[in-house]
């Protein structure tokens, strides 16, 4: 734990024609688990999304582990595991194992050590033994197991989560909680369940493209109050 | 969900490789539009129908298929013997129950993943055109997840309509459930492409063998 | 990215046109089954454009050839295309090509009058530019008689066509895909 890549944004600007949609100076991240909070359409979504090279900057540079995004895609991907919000748009092939070994595959790895990680995956987030389920037919909470299994068995360095959350029912996230507890890598979660970040080392309040307060847990929940109050005090 | 047409073996039918079976089917589908005796064609289709039960399919499939085809069988039976004589029309409508037949055979006996992979090694060839085969094995993939998809969106959708006190109209329908499968599309392909899969594609889904030209294998 | 994208929008077409054919099929008079199928090669050139178009329906026939029951009333296999309206289903790849040619080609400004031009041309008369011929050719019929008995099969292509271009031109406005191609 700890000699995960930083994560370094420098100068970066992402526009949608004439709308900036993501502002942000300058940042280095390197705490284990970060939080990233702020209304939709705050810039959550598209700050991920840089991570992983999903959205190029339309200015500046971000850079994984010294890693260009938008020059070494490829390596970057193989860096920073992406979940998604929807487990349904995530999960792709029929069945567990073979949705698994979707982006095993893409690795590249020789069949012994995809099924090795296989098992170690589905064991860690309690689907062993159900290579051979259909992965449409799970209940929403494995489906979401199952999105993590499949990107943890990728091996990244970083795991980057959109709203992992929002489809889970209170012991669902419950349990999605203490799964996330153990993971030895970097975890980036953009996320409006702030219970999820009890214990966090850092969260990000983003609004409207930029970084609007950055801190512990507490401060940083405190300032995204403060501000949604002034905005409603304002309309 | 999506069944399949295709019947459990293990039978001396299902044991042929696929690939055979198809060229057998190629070569019926010739010969039967060259043979002018109905009478030869008829016992065509009777060698076929023997097949059936060989093949553990069910003799009534040879019924449901013929039913199926029946009114469109006697439209062109009437207007054939009309126009032109009834030999025609007999030759016309045993040709078509002959090849009908014979392909649902194939088709029963055959497994999905053996077409599967038949079809790929049929596209292999193509690779110096830039077909790839393994990203269109990609894209059936993607049809036989979304059919079950799109049924439950329409069922919702049509729900959350009545609610609103919205009848049976059909564009109130299609309209919300396309946009619904065009955004969940959208986050399908991201989702396979934040992984890095399918940017080379020959190691997707079925194995296929390897081929040489990776260099000039580029992403687009 | 286009790639995957171009991919998955064509898989779901092709699931489009399957789904449309689960819709209970009407039977006319005389035995000629209307199926809401070919609306689905219309919404697939008219929303994909033409090679994405045509792509998704190569897809879809070609799962119908590996034998899914994906054809209206749930006929699949290789005895589709053997027997008298194989053409028809092929015929579905070029009908989609062509509309989505027209849809994008087509120099009107007003978007469903061009969708709507784009769905009948494409999805009537390509549709029908396969059909009909091997229609004639495997029922030993003259192709007129066939165009004629093709002809009761029109009113209710001109319907579908309606309902194509409606639901596209709403698609353009909400969620344009084609100009992205």
């Amino acid at each position: 734990m700890g000699d995960a890549p930083a994560i370094e944004l420098n100068q970066v600007t992402v526009r949608h024609g004439k709308r900036t949609v993501l502002d942000i100076d300058d940042l280095r991240l390197t705490d284990e688990r970060i939080g990233l909070i702020g209304a939709n359409g705050s810039g959550k979504s598209t700050l991920l999304r840089c991570l992983n090279g999903l959205v190029t900057p339309s200015s500046g540079q971000v850079r994984v582990d010294g890693l260009d995004t938008a020059q070494s895609i490829r390596q970057v991907r193989r860096k920073v595991g992406f979940v998604f919000q929807d487990p349904e748009a995530q999960i792709v092939m029929p069945t567990i194992a073979e949705e698994m070994d979707l982006g095993l595959k893409a690795q590249r790895l020789p069949s012994s050590v995809r099924r090795e990680r296989m098992a170690d995956a589905l064991q860690r987030f309690g689907l062993q033994g159900r290579e051979e389920d259909s992965a449409h037919l799970l209940s929403g909470g494995e489906k979401r197991r199952l999105t993590l299994a499949s990107i943890f068995a990728m091996h990244p360095d970083i795991l980057v989560m959109d709203e992992p959350t929002i489809m889970l029912d209170l012991p669902g996230r419950r349990q999605f909680r203490r799964m996330i507890d153990p993971l030895p890598q970097r975890v980036l979660i953009a996320t409006h369940d702030l219970e999820l970040l009890e214990g966090f080392q850092r969260v990000l309040v983003l609004d409207d493209g930029r970084i609007h307060a950055d801190g512990s847990p507490r401060a940083a929940i405190e300032a995204y109050l403060d501000l949604v109050d002034a905005r409603e005090a304002a309309a | 969900m999506i069944g399949t047409l295709h019947v459990p073996g293990p039978s001396p039918v299902h044991a042929v490789p696929a690939g055979y079976k198809l060229l057998v089917l190629c070569g019926l589908g010739t010969a039967s539009f060259v043979i002018a005796d109905p009478a030869v064609i008829a016992a065509g289709a009777a060698v076929v129908i023997m097949l059936y039960p060989l093949g553990r399919v069910p003799l009534h499939q040879v019924w449901v298929q013929a039913r199926d085809l029946a009114p469109l069988l006697v439209l062109m039976a009437v207007t054939q013997a009309w126009f032109d004589s009834p030999l025609a029309a007999a030759l016309t409508v045993t040709r078509v129950l002959t090849l009908v037949w014979a392909a649902g055979l194939v088709t029963a006996t055959t497994g999905f993943s053996a077409m599967m992979a038949v079809l790929q090694r049929i596209l292999a060839p193509l690779r110096r055109f830039g077909v790839r085969p393994a990203r269109i094995a990609f894209a059936l993939t993607m049809t036989v997840r979304f059919v079950p998809l799109l049924q439950e969106m329409i069922q919702e959708t049509r729900a959350a309509q009545a609610a609103r006190g919205m009848g049976r109209n059909p564009l109130a329908l299609a309209i919300p459930v396309t946009i619904r499968a065009l955004r969940l599309a959208e986050g399908v392909a991201e989702a396979v492409e934040a992984r890095g899969a399918l940017t080379d594609d020959d190691d997707f889904g079925i194995p296929e063998r390897r081929h040489k030209e990776k260099a000039s294998d580029t992403d687009a | 990215m286009t790639q995957t994208r171009d991919l998955v929008l064509m898989g779901l077409f092709a699931a489009v046109v399957a789904g449309l054919g689960l819709l209970p099929k009407v039977t006319l008079g005389f035995g000629v089954p209307i199926t809401a199928q070919t609306m689905g090669v219309m919404l697939a050139g008219a929303i994909l454009g033409a090679r994405r178009g045509a792509g998704a329906m190569a897809i879809f026939l070609v799962l119908v050839a590996l034998g899914l029951p994906l054809l209206a009333g749930g006929r699949g296999g290789l005895g589709v295309f053997a027997g008298p309206t194989g053409g028809f289903a092929v015929g579905f790849i070029v009908g989609a090509y062509l509309t989505g040619l027209l849809a994008e080609r087509l120099p009107l400004r007003m978007v469903f009058p061009r969708l709507l031009i784009a769905s009948i041309v494409g999805g009537i008369g390509g549709v029908y530019l396969l059909g009909i011929p091997h229609w004639a050719l495997v029922a030993d019929t003259p192709v007129s008689q066939v165009l004629l008995m093709a002809l009761s099969f029109v009113p209710g292509d001109l319907i579908k066509a309606c309902l194509a271009a409606l639901v596209a031109a709403a698609i353009h406005r909400g969620y344009p895909v084609l100009q992205r191609a």
